[in-house]
């Protein structure tokens, strides 16, 4: 009935389940537990805190808006730099260098290491780096430097510091074109005005010398045209020699950096330059004639004017594109920002050189034509024209060159970097990290999760059979519980510790191991009469169980034995509270000593319980076991008694096991629960099942409350008799009661009202109906009764002789009985000696010394003397034969 | 309590042990002082190192006995049994129990089995001074078995003294305390005052033979 509530609520994992494994295994959910809080909280208390400092700061894209090349109408669209070149800018290792630079880093992190570890720049530079996170905020043109460290101070400084030291970059950077171009300027006025003064006097003296002072009207037009060119070629020239001292300036910076940029040479040279170029050369000459043939009525540019402009400029970004390429190419793989940048400025000035260079072309072409008109006119007029036009050209180059000049200084003045610093970044108070809450939370919630997968882990792992499932698991098969003995700690103060249903019949263990007994009894229709009980391994409690077991069964009435055929450790006559015993089984076995010489009656109280010891211990075992002796043996005794167990050897420990079960009806294995293994139970049952002895059930032993919550109420009965015995019997006496009279109500439910247990037995049989027994257990005197005066004699004498033929010829008189007889008849005459062979004094006396008794000391003295003198005897027969 | 001597060799003249009367009448009187109450007269038997007279034990005993009960001693009858060559000759004290000693060097072939035959014989083995052989120590197999077996185990007082005994009473495998007494012409007298310092000891041997 238990067992099928039990196979019931075992169909599925419950959250009960889930709850029974981790409270079982709680030790291992809070030792995890503690030691991942404990390793996080550790990790917090000892990490070093790390500080965050940033600064803001708004950053302009730098694009090509600078005045100059506005005066010079240019075509801009020279750099689109977008922000994230910035941020890359602003962590460019030129800039960190100039921040350990200027906050003296390298010896402030020199005297934090030690003298030991050398910090190099490089070593420096990379650490320092990995502290500045750039980040832009999202869709503007803020760009936020954190610096992480552990010093706040040191933080906040190189934050700001660097948003410094990137402004004055850019500033520097954007500068150097404007002050390339100033001083060139610079130094071109003095020489133009030398130039200019040169050429008036030249005139002045011209027309003084000649007396010609007015160019005719033809002449005057020729100049105007001439110089009209002059004036346009002019700047241009200025701006290749820009140009080139740019590209002078930015090539120098290069090979500082070590850099190696394409020459001018190679890039004018370049075959699809040169198609643009004589593409443009084209366009341009075009749209001068047009400038020249266009009335100024009209107003507006004709269509075919629109048209060249536009392509002048496309040609003009496909130059600028071809070029930069060209430069970059030719440039290493990877390049720092910075440099980047600078080959980019240089592009823009070989672009500069290139298309000034094309208009100066175009231009002189247009007044060539112009000067090729000129040789017809006069001599005279020719030179004043010359000298005229020189003057003209000079005095414009040198006003235009006065209008740069204050151009240049005003816009290298206006120069600032292109970012703004928004927010100086403060000193930080409280660390960034580590995040101490967030960080024990995750630890917290870390340990409870390994722990709880540590628990399942080492469930899943745990090859101790634990529970009933386990065993029909292990088993794949359906053998039956044939009982479940909770833990008990036994009381040591007691006769006999181990009997508890002897101790006390009515308790509920003593009542698990009647239940024991009574399904053995109805596991077949025919009762079985020889059990073998063991397990697979050692110290699963076999012996107890059948000492319990056995007594249960004496209690109800059955003559019961109990074989200990344990020959490697034998422990029955200990768990009966006898001492050990001279002779035993094997002394029958190997001598041929009566049976009932050595089957003790161990319990007074209990006189149908008989216990056939092993007596001496054999070095091999296995002989006596699988003998046909030991066959015979069992033979006999099933004809004398109502029930034999045999305590056998553990399967796994002992080959003979089995043989020796071969004389049983059945197998009753014992399983320790969370101490079996599932490797050995299966095992061993794989050897009994290959042998054909049919195991008759399962007995699970030593269950906690841990192992299955069915059963934990057995527990607290018993589990602390040894301690405090006497005060929480008292206290639990009550429940003991009830949960006694519960369960007999629920058997005589089943059971009906039967008393005499050997008559119900009887009729169970008949009728094939299943009765577990409701009896309650008492010494079942009116059946057996012991007579006293054939109880147990004193000691015999020492010096008595008792000789064994006359003990065996006593045994047989009154003791052999044939068993066909005893039945129904006898054990219900109440008078009748229904186990006689406990009534013979020779039986009941354990210590019984059967062979030294018949020699006193002096007998072995007398054989020895014998054996002396008939050694001299023979010596002298000797020496007479010899001598003779 | 009283307390015996399990292993002596007091009878004169028989043995390696005490040669004349009056030397046995001295040790008498150091028993009797000591406290003991019986002593087990164990000469070698079919000791091939040993000579014995085996005709002589009779008288001897006879006369020690007597001489004993002037002392107030009982005097036991026994001998040591000496496994590896005739274990035919022995005298067993308290009708059952067995002094069995053997070679000190080798392990004698079948000991296990030969304890175990005389065991069925209804015999109960006590190794004799079990820490002079060095062959066998408390870790050893076979002394695990022969405690399985039911085998008892003395020590000699010498071997509590010098400490070869102390691994065995550790171990709680010293069922007996004896003297080993070789008499005092032949070896330096035994310090009988030991016997007092194991009272558990002395309390088993006594259930043991149930004395």
């Amino acid at each position: 009935m238990e067992q099928q509530t039990y196979q019931e609520s075992q169909n599925e994992i419950s959250l009960k389940d889930i709850l029974r494994i981790v409270r079982k295994r709680k030790f291992w959910l809070a030792a995890t537990f503690i030691i991942v809080v404990g390793l996080v909280a550790g990790y917090l208390f000892r990490a070093t805190p790390i500080f965050q400092a940033s600064a803001t700061l708004w950053v302009e894209p730098t694009q090509s808006s600078s005045s100059f090349e506005d005066i010079f109408s240019l075509q801009g669209g020279t750099s689109t730099t977008r922000i994230s070149t910035e941020v890359e800018l602003i962590k460019s290792r030129r800039n960190i260098e100039k921040i350990i630079e200027d906050l003296d880093l390298l010896d402030y992190y020199t005297r934090l290491s030690g003298a030991k570890n050398r910090t190099t720049i490089n070593s420096l530079i990379g650490s320092i780096s990995n502290m500045i996170a750039v980040s832009t905020v999202k869709d503007t043109n803020i760009v936020r430097i954190s610096v992480d460290n552990e010093n706040p101070n040191l933080a906040r400084n190189i934050a700001n510091t660097l948003s410094v030291v990137y402004n004055d970059m850019l500033k520097e950077l954007a500068q150097e074109s404007f002050t390339v171009r100033r001083e060139f300027i610079e130094s071109q006025i003095g020489a133009t005005e030398q130039q200019v003064l040169d050429a008036e006097n030249l005139l002045r003296e011209f027309k003084e010398d000649k007396g010609i002072y007015i160019l005719d009207e033809e002449a005057r037009l020729l100049l105007e045209n001439v110089t009209y060119y002059e004036k346009q070629i002019d700047p241009y020239n200025i701006l290749v020699s820009e140009a080139e001292s740019k590209i002078s300036a930015f090539s120098e910076i290069l090979a500082e950096n070590g850099e190696q940029p394409v020459l001018y040479e190679k890039i004018s040279l370049d075959p699809q330059l040169r198609s643009i170029r004589a593409e443009m050369f084209r366009a341009k000459l075009e749209l001068a004639g047009y400038r020249d043939t266009t009335s100024p009525v009209l107003g507006r540019e004709s269509s075919r004017q629109v048209e060249l402009s536009t392509r002048i400029i496309r040609l003009e970004n496909d130059l600028n594109q071809q070029i930069l390429e060209i430069v970059y190419n030719a440039a290493k793989e990877d390049l720092s920002s910075y440099i980047r940048l600078v080959y980019k400025e240089l592009a823009d000035a070989y672009a500069l050189k290139y298309v000034a260079e094309i208009d100066i072309s175009y231009l002189t072409q247009l007044r060539n034509k112009y000067e090729e008109k000129m040789i017809t006119l006069p001599a005279l007029e020719q030179q004043l024209l010359d000298h005229q036009r020189d003057v003209t050209v000079k005095q414009n180059l040198y006003i235009l060159l006065l209008e740069n000049f204050e151009e240049a200084k005003i816009a290298e003045a206006a120069v600032t970097g292109t970012s703004t610093i928004i927010d100086q970044a403060v000193t930080p108070l409280s660390p960034i990290k580590p995040n101490k809450r967030m960080m024990l939370a995750i630890g917290v919630l870390l340990g409870l999760f390994l722990g709880i997968l540590l628990v399942f882990l080492v469930e899943a792992f745990d090859d101790a059979i634990r529970d009933e499932e386990t065993i029909r698991r292990t088993l794949g098969s359906e053998l039956p519980i044939l009982g479940r003995i909770p833990h008990l700690i036994y009381d040591e103060s007691q006769k006999y510790p181990e009997l508890i249903v002897y101790n006390d019949p009515t308790a509920p263990p003593s009542e698990a191991y009647k239940l024991i007994s009574t399904n053995v009894l109805y596991s077949s229709v025919e009762a079985p009469k020889v059990i073998s009980v063991t397990s697979a391994e050692m110290a699963q409690g076999k012996t107890s169980i059948l000492a319990n077991a056995g007594i249960a069964m004496a209690q109800n009435g059955l003559s019961t034995l109990l074989v200990d055929a344990d020959m490697r450790k034998p422990r029955l006559e200990k768990a009966m509270g006898s001492p050990r015993s001279q002779s035993g089984m094997v002394n029958h076995l190997l001598q041929d000593m009566d049976l009932d010489d050595i089957i003790q009656t161990p319990l007074d109280e209990l006189p149908n319980l008989k216990l056939l010891a092993v007596g001496p211990l054999p070095p091999n075992p296995t002989a006596l076991l699988t003998s046909d002796k030991f066959q015979k043996m069992l033979i006999t005794l099933r004809k004398k008694y109502d029930m034999i167990l045999i305590d056998l050897p553990p399967l796994l420990a002992a080959s003979d096991a089995l043989i020796a079960a071969r004389v049983s009806d059945g197998i009753v294995m014992v399983v320790r629960s969370g101490q079996s293994s599932k490797y050995g139970l299966k095992l061993a049952a794989e050897n009994i099942s290959n042998s054909g002895i049919p195991i008759v059930g399962i007995v699970i032993n030593d269950i906690t409350r841990e192992d299955s919550y069915h059963y934990y109420h057995y527990y607290y009965y018993y589990s602390d008799t040894g301690e405090k015995a006497a005060s929480k019997r008292r206290q639990y006496k009550s429940q003991y009661r009830k949960s006694t009279r519960r369960y007999r109500k629920r058997m005589s439910a089943l059971s009906g009202k039967k008393r005499n247990v050997v008559k119900k037995r009887a009729s169970v049989l008949e009728n094939g109906v299943e009765i577990i027994n409701l009896e309650k257990p008492t010494i079942p005197k009116p059946e057996i009764k012991p007579e006293p005066e054939l109880k147990p004699e004193p000691a015999v004498p020492e010096t008595e002789i008792v000789p064994d033929d006359v003990i065996d010829d006593d045994v047989i008189d009154d003791g052999v009985i044939d068993v066909d007889e005893i039945d129904d008849d006898v054990l219900d005459d109440e008078s009748a000696p229904v186990l006689p062979v406990s009534g013979k004094p020779s039986v009941n006396n354990r210590n019984r010394e059967t062979r030294p008794k018949v020699k006193s000391p002096f007998d072995y003295i007398t054989e020895l003397e014998q054996d002396v003198l008939q050694e001299e005897k023979n010596k002298e027969e000797e020496d007479d034969t010899t001598t003779e | 309590m009283g307390m015996i001597d399990i292993h002596s060799h007091l009878l004169p003249g028989i043995d390696d042990g005490v040669k004349t009367e009056e030397e046995a009448e001295k040790l008498l009187l150091l028993y009797k002082n000591a406290g003991i109450s019986r002593i087990v007269c164990t000469p070698h038997l079919a000791n091939p190192y040993v000579k014995t007279h085996v005709l002589g034990i009779r008288d001897a005993y006879t006369w020690f006995k007597e001489a004993a009960v002037n002392y107030g001693i009982e005097a036991i009858l026994g001998s040591e049994l000496y496994i590896g060559l005739d274990e035919s000759k022995f005298i067993p004290f308290l009708d059952k129990f067995l002094l069995v000693e053997t070679s000190m060097l080798v392990e004698p072939l079948y000991l296990l089995d030969k304890i175990f035959a005389l065991q069925l014989k209804g015999f109960s083995i006590i190794i004799a001074h079990i820490e002079r052989f060095s062959w066998i120590s408390v870790t050893s197999p076979t002394a695990k078995r022969m405690r399985e077996m039911g085998v008892y185990f003395q020590v000699n007082i010498q071997g509590i003294e010098d400490g070869s005994a102390e691994p065995y009473i550790k171990k709680n495998w010293v069922d007996f305390i004896a003297t080993d007494n070789h008499g005092i012409s032949r070896r330096a007298p035994v310090n009988l005052d030991i016997f007092h310092k194991y009272p558990e000891i002395m309390v088993r041997s006594m259930k043991i033979l149930n004395l």
